[in-house]
């Protein structure tokens, strides 16, 4: 009696011929003509330039900015131009003007 | 001229304007990009899909440099044309798993019989060995689809698939241990 992980072991093995074995279908002879026309309809492809391609600089610098960005905001919450105290203290202040006057 | 030095003159030459140059690198490379593609692709998709890669190395010919090889080059794109078509696919809802019919179930257990390499060879064969790895792949996701494909059914190194696929060598290993898993569970569940 086979083991199961032997039989897993073999068909993987079989499906590996399957995949390789995948038969070509057969190709149009006009194939080749019909991708030049595409190309031909095509803009001319830009040449790039010596640096790196922008999009790629966008993702590399991403998580470097993202750092940044994250570090400013907590710098900006520890120094907030204004205390918490001191917000207190403006709100208390405005509610006591609004209960004099009758708010 | 080497191919390597004639693949840098012909893609010049399209860079400069000649698009007709770009004949010479389809005719030099359409079998190497077809027979990517068939193994990838449904059969009826192969030309359609092959036109694409054709057509995207065109498109990002600025982007072949200096000392790349262009069969190295093409062969990425060609790869990831295939795993771009898959996850349209995917995202569209257009993968039908199938179920397996009693001439599969045949098959498997003819599988499970056959002792020699020489019959396991014909058992692949088949097209019901086709089938039955194309229900089995219907149920992965694009992305295990095509690891599984480049790592076990190809035998490519997990390196070369990162490449391939332009993702890192850590995300290709942990995906190909999932998928391997996922796939042989399917199976073993599909054999008992």
């Amino acid at each position: 009696m086979k083991s199961r992980g032997m039989l897993v072991h073999r068909l993987v093995q079989v499906l590996r011929h399957a995949h390789a074995a995948r038969p070509l279908p057969p190709l149009d002879s006009r194939w080749p003509d019909a991708v030049m026309r595409r190309i031909r309809s095509l803009p001319e492809p830009a040449v790039a330039g010596g640096g790196w391609p922008f999009d790629l600089l966008v993702w590399r610098l991403a998580p470097a900015t993202g750092a940044l960005a994250l570090l400013t905001l907590a710098v900006l919450l520890q120094f907030s131009l204004i205390s918490d105290a001191e917000l207190f203290r403006l709100w208390y202040n405005e509610s006591q003007l609004l209960s004099v006057a009758g708010f | 001229m080497t191919d390597v030095t004639a693949d840098r003159r012909d893609a010049d030459r399209v860079l400069a304007g000649d698009v007709n140059a770009f004949a010479n690198l389809l005719r030099r490379y359409q079998a190497q990009v077809i027979g990517i593609v068939r193994r990838h692709v449904p059969p009826d998709r192969v030309e359609e899909i092959a036109q694409d890669v054709f057509v995207r190395a065109y498109r990002s010919l600025g982007n072949f440099r200096e000392g790349d090889r262009f069969r190295q080059w093409l062969s990425a794109i060609a790869v990831r044309t295939c795993y771009d078509y898959w996850r349209r696919r995917y995202r569209r809802r257009e993968v039908a798993v199938s179920q397996l019919s009693e001439a599969h179930r045949a098959w498997l257990e003819r599988v499970g019989a056959a002792d020699a390499e020489q019959a396991w060879q014909a058992l692949g064969n088949r097209a019901e060995a086709r089938q039955v790895l194309d229900w089995a792949l219907a149920q992965l996701s694009a992305e295990d689809r095509m690891v599984i494909e480049l790592v076990h059914l190809e035998e490519q190194s997990v390196q070369e698939a990162a490449r391939l696929l332009g993702w890192s060598v850590a995300n290709v290993k942990v995906r190909a241990f999932r998928a391997r898993r996922k796939m042989h569970k399917m199976i073993k569940e599909r054999l008992s």
